[in-house]
């Protein structure tokens, strides 16, 4: 009506219009009541193309306010004006169904509409059918036409939750389809599946994969210390850590469904102690150059836990200067430094997703790839390293993974969690009773492209206290990194300029490039300068003593491998 | 020996003058691009990007802001929104109380204050270095911050004036 109003008002004139106004409303009720007395009825059936009733199904006569709402058996009444109409149909999860309809004046008439809603596979938690899941699936479907291989599909909801179309292992042309399925539960460890043994997926419809989800949460154990004799405030750096900084960390994982609870190694809540031992002093300064050491003191360090170590500096391989830093490059991802006197809120969580294998692309930091989700222009995303905006800072309540990260974190090959980490060299994962039946690998380049087992880490479900998602940044990744020399010779005491050279699958990238000894006694490595732009990235290699050493050249969280045999003194 | 040299103005009277030099003659003039530059430093996590050596080869442009970020602590917008942030975080986590915010608070200050003592530092020229003695000449004598200062300046160079 509102309408009709405005277009007389349009014809009269604005002013004018104000005083007719009260005559053209009751020129439209009049128009309502006459129509009010020339109704039809129309009695709607709506049916699944087995027979069988759909209540709750919406129905409604397109380009009216004639709308209805169907009962427990499927049926649905409406009284409009007569006339001809178009009928539709609409049920959450399947495709809407449209009819065309004759409503007779005074009188009754009825209509069977069936709802595509059989030709649908689906997927369910039958344990827990009230409870929250995120479905992450590949398989074939053909929901638009021929049937086609899809990669990386995501499904949220609780209890049964219709797939777009009916799942197949096949495409169109009969070649089998990557069938795999990764489930996020709020209040346990993800399920995964990768093997097509696994799936029940067939040409036919209405099947509904329920696959066993584990009995809880994967207990992750981690342990804190603070090691600086000079702090004199170690209880309010415990209260921050254990309320703050911990607490952010464990509402990042429950938020992002990741299925993991910290723990005590020994059981319990996780502990915050304090080691002032001028030894472990001086060992923790030198960062992870230290690893090995660190690993062989057994007061400080457990092979079968996250160990995080809150001390005055950080060292990493740029010099110094990081809030926290993660061993990771040094095949030590279980040790964590955070310096303790000048960090953000966020940091132990940060460095929690590194060792959890969230080191690519960009060493794993989201700020520099689009599709993770904003709050606000708040960059939510825990893996966000910085931000370089003058009116904006990194927020302390950094609170999500996205699913694609989560992924990596239980199913990723540089996850701790997929690690050796027991004299029996058995992991976390198969201790805990909870084994994947295979992990993610090969990765697409630039990563951001999904392959059949490995989930771009920005894949994600939509995060409704967020309204954005964050642009790309301009800057293309590296993905591969290739070593000149395999190999080098190199006498005690003298230094070697070698070279490497990182790809991207596009032009122009700038990696973040660093060269990492992993004998740091027997050779050290250090970035070397190199023509800013370009793809080449040189390292010094120094023999310190007779050995042979192992020396990565790292690219944005890629490495290429050489061995070095350090001879005598030429 | 370097307290006494400035110990003829009081050091209430020394802080108010900087600061107002310091409001009045502010950063407006800094480019966007050292801005962006300096705070990608202040900001890192991991600082594996080469932030530190990004802010030192900027030079005496990146002076002026890192000068007032080692006095005066991170800009208020920065400060306003992580006290904001941790307000936030408290409404999920009962213990996190606010003695704990504003020891968190402190953390993050002193993080950029420390940042900017470095790259500072690595700048080395005598701009960076008369705004170390300018920073170390407001601290309080004895705060972490004044002693790192004394640190970076060390012995062996010239004194403040």
């Amino acid at each position: 009506m509102w309408s009709y109003l405005r277009r007389r008002a349009s014809a009269v004139g604005s002013l004018s219009a104000l005083s007719l106004l009260p005559v053209v409303i009751a020129a439209e009720w009049a128009t309502d009541s006459t129509a009010a007395t020339a109704v039809g009825t129309l009695v709607v059936t709506v049916q699944r193309p087995s027979g069988t009733g759909i209540g709750g199904a919406m129905v409604y006569l397109v380009g009216t306010s004639y709308r209805s709402v169907a009962d427990v058996n499927g049926k649905a009444t409406l009284v409009a004006r007569g006339g001809d109409y178009r009928l539709i149909v609409r049920f959450i999860g399947c495709p809407p169904a449209s009819q065309d309809v004759t409503i007779t004046e005074d009188a009754s008439v009825a209509t069977t509409v069936t709802v595509p809603c059989d030709a649908h596979d689906a997927v369910s938690d039958v344990a827990s059918p009230t409870s929250p899941h995120i479905w992450l699936l590949d398989h074939g479907s053909d929901d638009s036409g021929p049937s086609e291989c899809k990669n990386d599909i995501l499904v949220q909801g609780a209890g049964l939750q219709l797939l777009t179309g009916n799942a197949t292992p096949t495409d169109a042309s009969s070649t089998n389809c990557h069938l795999a399925g990764l489930v996020l539960s709020p209040d346990r460890a993800p399920f995964y599946a990768n093997t097509p043994a696994d799936f029940i997926w067939t040409a036919g419809l209405g099947e509904t994969y329920s696959p066993t989800l584990p009995g809880g949460k994967l207990r992750v154990p981690i342990r804190i210390i603070i090691s600086d004799p000079t702090l004199t405030s170690k209880t309010a750096l415990k209260n921050g850590i254990a309320n703050a900084e911990l607490a952010l960390l464990k509402l990042a994982l429950d938020d992002s469904y990741a299925g993991i609870e910290l723990v005590d190694e020994g059981g319990g809540a996780p502990q915050i102690t304090v080691d002032d031992v001028s030894a472990t002093v001086t060992l923790l300064k030198g960062g992870c150059a230290n690893a090995a050491a660190i690993r062989a003191r057994p007061s400080i360090y457990s092979q079968g836990r996250l160990n995080v170590y809150y001390v005055r500096d950080v060292m990493n391989e740029e010099g110094g200067g990081a809030a926290g830093y993660v061993c990771g490059n040094s095949d030590a991802p279980n040790i964590i430094f955070v310096d303790h006197d000048g960090h953000f809120t966020s940091v132990l969580a940060h460095e929690v997703g590194h060792a959890l294998g969230l080191t690519t692309p960009f060493w794993g930091h989201a700020d520099f790839f689009e599709g993770f989700y904003e709050d606000a222009g708040r960059k939510m995303n825990v893996m966000v390293d910085g931000l370089s905006d003058p009116d904006e800072t990194l927020p302390a309540d950094a609170r999500y993974f996205s699913v694609g990260q989560v992924a990596r974190m239980h199913l990723g090959d540089r996850s701790w969690l997929n690690w050796p980490s027991a004299i029996s060299l058995s992991t976390l994962r198969a201790r805990e009773a909870m084994p994947a039946s295979g992990t993610i690998v090969p990765c697409g380049c630039p990563e951001t492209e999904a392959t059949d087992d490995c989930a771009a880490t920005n894949r994600d479900i939509d995060r409704t206290a967020t309204a954005t998602k964050q642009g790309a940044s301009g800057i293309n990744m590296a993905c591969s990194v290739v070593a000149t020399n395999l190999h080098v010779d190199i006498c005690v005491g003298s230094t070697a300029r070698e070279e490497a050279k990182f790809y991207s699958a596009m032009p122009n990238a700038q990696a973040s490039t660093m060269w990492v000894s992993m004998n740091p006694t027997v050779v050290n490595a250090l970035s070397a300068p190199a023509p800013y732009g370009d793809i080449i990235m040189n390292g010094d290699l120094k023999g310190l003593i007779v050995g042979n050493a192992t020396v990565r050249a790292y690219a944005d969280g890629w490495f290429a491998t050489m061995t070095v045999t350090v001879k005598p003194p030429c | 020996m370097l307290t006494q040299r400035t110990s003829w103005i009081p050091p209430c009277v020394r802080a108010a003058t900087i600061l107002l030099a310091l409001v009045a003659c502010g950063p407006s003039t800094l480019s966007k691009r050292v801005d962006a530059t300096v705070f990608s430093w202040m900001q890192c996590q991991d600082c594996m990007h080469n932030q530190r050596n990004r802010v030192v080869a900027l030079g005496d442009t990146a002076v002026p802001r890192l000068r007032d970020i080692l006095i005066l602590g991170p800009p208020f917008a920065h400060d306003s929104a992580y006290v904001a942030s941790l307000k936030r975080l408290a409404e999920r986590t009962p213990g996190l109380t606010p003695v704990i915010i504003e020891h968190q608070r402190q953390i993050f200050i002193a993080l950029y204050r420390r940042r900017a003592l470095s790259a500072l530092d690595g700048i080395a020229s005598s701009a960076a270095r008369s705004s170390l003695c300018l920073a170390r000449a407001t601290a309080g004598p004895g705060s972490p911050i004044f002693l790192a200062i004394d640190s970076s300046l060390g012995p062996a160079g010239p004194p403040c004036p």
